[in-house]
């Protein structure tokens, strides 16, 4: 058995996390594109592209389960790219989810840095302290030039 | 004095005839009695952990054919996962994690030659070192891993994996002369039966 392929399968339940995730897609707040990649306006999954890790996350056949997030950034961008994030007060970390594809290391930065692995699920997080100061937030995605990738931001409060 | 010699010799007649019936009592076969069946690892067994005392031990304790294992344990030491995906580093403060859905795999070896089985070798070293192996694992956690890197590291690393013990069980052949004969060796280098998450410093 390989590394890092699924330990359980999207059930059925994975369509009415489709539409959760959906819906939250139109709730994305403050994202701009400010590379050479960026997001692309497509919110279904490609076969042989990365999966959206909210589809994952909202599964009940995951282990991973988080129910009634609200994610600060949610998108689906190819090549590197540069998004903001506004403040929101009370709001200590962001945790980030990163899929990919295909197989390449990916670094997201955001104050400091969070780095994997690109895999068609997400197998990590990180949740990174907000950085001090005013003014929004730059969230940097480094991946190489032609990967597809969902990247998911999750606000943890104190 | 001739009817207290004729007492006396009575009474010992008497004495060595209850001794033998005593003995004669004992079942042959029932535990504790000489030539019973002991089951290898049992209390009193002559299993690998009691190997030195069982050298000088009394022939008539032993019935010749018993086969038993022992095992030697030489290292241990962390084998990370396969794939690159089983490692994530990170920057000072942020808390790494490792999903719990995704299912990794530590390979491991046992030779399995000169008619040493790999269940015996893991029974050996499940007895005499204390730990349960596998030939490889794979798998899901059941926990995440998840660690905050110090504030006074550069970069920060979490990797899953598996702590992989080596060694080498030999198996003996025991004769009716209490003389345990080595019938071969085999080496074992496998993952314990359960993940382990390595946390290090990068820079």
């Amino acid at each position: 058995m390989g590394s890092g392929s699924r330990g359980r399968g999207v059930g059925s339940a994975a369509v009415a996390a489709a539409l959760l995730a959906a819906a939250l897609l139109a709730t994305t707040v403050g994202c701009t594109s400010g590379g050479p990649g960026g997001v692309v306006p497509e919110t279904t999954t490609p076969q042989a592209g990365p999966v959206d890790p909210l589809l994952d996350l909202a599964s009940p056949d995951y282990a991973d389960l988080m129910e009634g997030v609200r994610p600060s950034l949610h998108l689906r961008g190819e090549g590197p790219a540069r998004y903001s994030i506004g403040r929101s007060a009370g709001v200590r970390e962001q945790r980030f989810f990163v899929s990919c594809h295909p197989q390449s290391p990916f670094r997201v930065t955001f104050g400091t840095f969070y780095s994997g692995t690109c895999t068609s699920h997400f197998t990590s997080s990180g949740s990174i302290p907000v950085p001090a100061g005013d003014g929004p937030l730059s969230v940097e995605v480094d991946v190489a030039a032609g990967v597809h990738y969902w990247l998911v931001a999750i606000p943890v409060g104190p | 004095m001739k009817k207290i010699l004729a007492t006396t010799a009575l009474v010992g007649l008497l004495i060595a005839g209850g001794a033998t019936s005593a003995r004669a009592g004992a079942l042959p076969g029932a535990p504790g009695a000489p030539g019973a069946p002991v089951a290898p690892g049992a209390a009193g067994a002559p299993g690998a952990a009691d190997l030195g005392s069982r050298v000088g031990a009394s022939r008539s304790l032993c019935s010749g054919g018993r086969v038993f294992y022992r095992a030697s344990h030489t290292g241990t030491a962390f084998a990370q996962a396969s794939g690159a995906n089983s490692a994530v580093t990170g920057g000072p403060g942020v808390t790494l994690t490792i999903s719990r859905s995704t299912t990794f795999t530590v390979g491991g070896s046992i030779t399995s030659t000169g008619g040493i089985s790999a269940s015996a070798v893991i029974a050996t070293v499940k007895a005499d070192v204390g730990v349960t192996v596998q030939a490889s694992r794979s798998g899901t956690t059941t926990n995440s891993g998840a660690w905050r890197v110090p504030g006074n590291y550069t970069i920060g690393r979490l990797a899953i994996g598996s702590l992989k013990y080596s060694g080498r069980v030999t198996k003996y052949l025991e004769n009716s002369g209490c003389q345990q004969l080595s019938q071969g060796t085999v080496s074992y280098n496998a993952p314990r039966n359960e993940w382990h998450f390595q946390t290090s410093r990068v820079s």
